[in-house]
């Protein structure tokens, strides 16, 4: 069965969580000494702290962003190769993730503008509505009944 | 009579027995639906919160109304068409075709006996152009075509789904070089052993329209043909071109085979027809 576009895209769309995050992780990489430092001049609870106890505390951090990033870019490659449990898991994620959303603005009044989580909140809900559709299901049902190939 | 239990596929899903046999509870399929729901109320919270942010956009609110438009109209209304149709329209032959929204669209007003062989020869003399499959490329190209009046013979045509899938191949002929405007007809292979309602057998259904314009869906608001109302005019051009073409071929009519009706396609265009299904033969055919 061919590739449906619901599923390039909403991996696309995955991918590019991914690659936002992994961004993120090269810019606190490169610009270590100003974070470390920031962390000790500007933290609420943290006088008496180091920049090298800092600096400890920031790489776990990061490490553990990581092994997360590491691991949503392994539910985007089954997603596209057409697991359905990758599929289902992507979006369970995804509507956790708009649940809490949801709840924040309307029970804590957080506001989601385009300068807070808007985008964010967009791409969740553009992977779900992708990888709910009945092409994406469709695929990864009959890539869950024969043997998977890549085309 | 027609027998019953061999009519066993639905116009819309999987074959009818297998599906009353096996419509049982699972929680993979109940995950599937809350899902496609939640993504669809979702999509409207979306629709919700770009529209209050609009409000302190100023100049910035003619690209949201272009990004709005775009989400309403490719993601939030086919969705809700999707989830109400899933509910309300007939799985099964009604002799008409269905969107991949799932919303009624053109009817089906052509039958075809032959091989696919005799078919594609037929078409081709009868100078009608085969549609190009819908990519990325086709698809630019006859946006382009429309927008600067460029000929495009082989221009795609939307899916729209019979037995539960998407046409096996469209053809076409435009009209005055203008791709807005263009004569064209779907064809759907039947599954085997399966009849029309009383109990014909036939080859090939094709649904057969005339696009008279480009315009805005009533459903979705998705950019898409408009056709013409007289869906019967359209089916007599397909069955002319096909006997002039192939003196071989022959008509049989199947008079009344549904009642004639008015009402509106997958686009919401009106459409009336007087209900008489011809089927071609194309048996003579070498």
């Amino acid at each position: 069965m061919k590739r449906p576009q619901a599923v390039v895209v909403g991996t696309l769309l995955m991918g590019s969580r991914v690659l936002a995050g992994l961004f993120a992780v090269v810019e606190v990489g490169v610009n270590w000494p100003e974070f470390t430092h920031a962390i000790v001049t500007t933290g609420a609870r943290t006088a008496g702290v180091t920049p090298e106890q800092a600096g400890v505390a920031l790489g776990i951090l990061l490490g553990l962003y990581g092994a997360v990033l590491a691991l949503e870019l392994c539910l985007v490659i089954f997603v596209y190769l057409g697991r359905n449990w990758a599929r289902l898991l992507a979006m369970s994620f995804a509507t956790l993730s708009i649940g809490a959303g949801f709840i924040d603005y309307q029970f804590n009044g957080v506001a989601i503008t385009l300068r807070t989580s808007l985008l964010s909140l967009t791409l969740d809900i553009l992977v779900l509505l992708a990888l709910s559709s009945t092409a994406a299901r469709g695929y990864a049902r009959a890539a869950r009944a024969t043997p998977l190939r890549s085309d | 009579m027609p027998d019953e239990t061999r009519q066993e596929t639905g116009a819309g899903g999987p074959p009818m027995g297998a599906r009353t046999r096996s419509r049982r509870w699972s929680p993979g399929a109940a995950a599937d639906s809350f899902f496609f729901v939640f993504a669809g109320l979702a999509s409207i919270w979306l629709a919700v919160l770009l529209a209050s942010e609009s409000m302190g956009l100023g100049w910035g609110l003619l690209w949201f109304a272009v990004v709005f438009w775009l989400l309403v109209a490719y993601l939030v209304l086919p969705r809700l068409n999707r989830i109400l149709t899933r509910i309300y329209v007939p799985d099964y032959f009604i002799g008409r075709t269905r969107t991949s929204d799932g919303l009624l669209g053109d009817p089906v007003n052509l039958a075809v006996n032959g091989s696919e062989r005799q078919l594609h020869a037929a078409l081709a003399a009868a100078g009608w152009t085969r549609a190009d499959e819908i990519t990325l490329g086709s698809t630019w190209r006859i946006v382009a075509a429309t927008l600067f009046r460029q000929s495009y013979d082989e221009a795609p045509v939307s899916p729209l789904f019979l037995f539960g899938r998407v046409q096996d191949f469209a053809y076409q002929q435009e009209v005055e070089d203008n791709p807005a405007k263009r004569h064209h007809v779907r064809f759907w292979r039947c599954p085997d052993g399966w009849m029309l309602p009383g109990g014909y057998r036939v080859d090939w259904l094709a649904a057969g329209t005339f696009d008279r314009a480009v315009g805005l869906s009533l459903f979705t608001l998705q950019i898409t043909h408009k056709i013409d109302a007289d869906t019967d005019r359209e089916r007599d051009h397909i069955v002319a071109g096909l006997c002039s073409a192939a003196p071989a071929a022959r008509v049989r009519l199947i008079r009344d085979f549904s009642s004639g009706y008015h009402a509106r396609n997958g686009g919401g265009d009106t459409i009336q027809t007087d209900g008489d299904l011809p089927v071609v033969e194309l048996g003579g055919i070498p």
